[in-house]
């Protein structure tokens, strides 16, 4: 996709990981509603220390990356005791 | 509806709408739009409310064709436009922001109008949508990070095209 430029359909996009769903037009608006709403309905915490430690694990060695996770469910572990 | 490049609206569910409101020009990013997602992305990360954000459309061809290639140039200076890129770091702002996004897709998703997507944690996309980050063809690169994040979310063996 960098090199060549040529643009690539929804269902390709699903098969290489490009995008997580492919849904009927007259659908995505409601989709994209359901997946937020199920999100929004998470504990915020919880959802922002998975973020964080997938953001801070991607520019770490996976034994750091490690440490980083073992941190956030320590911190997490201790907020719900 | 509204005019305004770049529209926001909170739903009861928790989640902020961002919708690129430029379907005229298929919602094609120009200096505007900067501005309004400067602006909505630190009210979404600070708005205890909004626990998610969906990015989406408006108007029936595209998510975004990309950057507005009609402001390219218009700045007084390479230099200045690469400082007004370095002093307000949209999609590092967005990476900041420790609450999910969901990427809502049809039609057209061209440069930063597929490299907005791959800074998202979900991206869901209509049976129409097509996706293509053409820079390199046309003699520049990726600059809305996709050099970085498509090689982080697709194989390799999958981006030879």
């Amino acid at each position: 996709m960098i090199y060549g430029g040529a643009p690539i359909d929804a269902t390709r996009a699903l098969r290489i990981g490009l995008v997580t769903r492919v849904v009927p037009r007259a659908q995505l608006r409601d989709e994209a509603a359901a997946v937020g709403a199920r999100l929004a309905a998470l504990r915020p915490d919880v959802v922002a220390a998975a973020k964080a430690a997938m953001l801070a694990g991607a520019e770490l060695p996976l034994a750091q990356g490690l440490r980083v996770e073992a941190a956030a469910a320590a911190r997490l572990s201790g907020a719900a005791s | 509806m509204s005019d305004a490049p770049v529209l926001y609206e909170k739903t009861d569910a928790g989640v902020g709408w961002i919708t690129l409101n430029r379907p005229h020009v298929l919602n094609a990013m120009n200096m505007a739009v900067r501005d309004d997602l400067w602006v909505l992305l630190q009210a979404v990360r600070d708005d205890p409310d909004v626990r998610v954000c969906v990015i989406a459309g408006n108007g029936d061809r595209a998510f975004s064709a990309g950057a507005d290639i009609s402001e390219f140039g218009t700045s007084p200076s390479y230099t200045d436009a690469r400082r007004a890129r370095r002093d307000r770091d949209l999609w590092g702002l967005m990476l900041s922001i420790n609450k999910p996004f969901v990427a809502a897709i049809h039609g057209f998703a061209f440069g930063a109008g597929c490299e907005l997507p791959l800074l998202c944690d979900i991206r869901i996309a209509s049976e129409d949508a097509t996706f293509a980050l053409p820079e390199v063809t046309l003699g520049y690169i990726p600059s809305a990070g996709g050099t970085q994040t498509l090689p982080r979310t697709v194989p390799p063996a999958s981006r030879e095209r």
